[in-house]
């Protein structure tokens, strides 16, 4: 079940990414932006129902999806050649999102039989204190009344880098290798 | 110092600290882990992964495609 986490009776925990994914749709939801709230809260739902089914070792798919490098350059040259905003990047973006969720959602959780490498939770303190300070400012933003010049977000900082086109380019090529990286992680997770 | 500057100086540290320990981790790989290698270990749950990955497409949705 995603509100636990199975074979550990008597410690009841909540499942930590389920959570997020629940707060980061009320955040959404918060700022004004409603379809991304509706997105993230759908994908909750979604994953609460296909959590609660039993799998068995025979649902898990033999090969993971493999995406070849060059999507990158293909992505940043799309973004050169049309920028930011537009239809043909949207529809690339919404085709990159849709696959790796796909991609993602068939394979059920594995048994948590593998430690955790020694010292990884640097990699999460670095993690939490990054939503820590986001949450904080986001919080100051909203109580500004949505703009912020003293508290601002991440997005307030990133957004004015990417007007020309050359930085978009670079910024969906980098946003794109290091989605790559984290999926081939995900894919070497279901490895035997 | 003012509010925005120290806003922004704590993004640039945790910037610069994982900025770090991506070098570190390539340096010492025994003292410091790989962010791949914690990622491959964490993702081996479906909510994880999950919410990693829409995470990461919110990132591009919003700079790319939600103004």
């Amino acid at each position: 079940m995603a509100l636990s986490f199975p074979g550990r009776a008597g410690r009841l925990t909540v499942d930590l990414p389920v959570v997020a994914l629940a707060l980061a749709a009320l955040a959404h939801w918060i700022r004004g932006a409603s379809a991304d709230a509706l997105i993230f809260l759908v994908v909750t739902v979604i994953l609460l129902i296909t959590e609660r089914r039993r799998t068995s070792e025979e649902s898990f798919t033999a090969q993971p999806f493999r995406v070849p490098g060059y999507t990158v350059l293909a992505a940043a040259t799309l973004v050169l050649a049309f920028g930011r905003d537009s239809v043909p990047v949207a529809v690339a973006i919404s085709a990159i999102g849709l696959a790796a969720l796909v991609t993602e959602w068939r394979d059920p959780s594995l048994p948590p039989d593998r430690p955790v490498p020694r010292r990884g939770w640097v990699w999460s303190a670095v993690g939490l204190s990054w939503c820590l300070w986001e949450l904080i400012s986001f919080v100051y933003e909203q109580a500004a009344g949505g703009l912020s010049l003293t508290h601002p977000t991440m997005s307030d900082l990133v957004d004015p880098l990417l007007t020309s086109r050359l930085a978009q380019a670079a910024a969906i090529a980098g946003w794109l290798a290091a989605g790559l990286a984290m999926l081939r992680a995900a894919a070497a997770a279901r490895r035997p | 110092m003012s509010a925005r500057v120290v806003t922004e100086l704590g993004f640039a540290l945790i910037a610069l600290a994982a900025i770090g320990l991506g070098v570190a981790s390539h340096l010492a790989p025994k003292r410091v882990p790989k962010l791949t290698s914690v990622l491959a270990v964490v993702m081996r749950r479906r909510t994880t992964r999950i919410a990693f990955v829409l995470a990461w497409w919110w990132v591009g949705w919003h700079f790319f495609v939600g103004h």
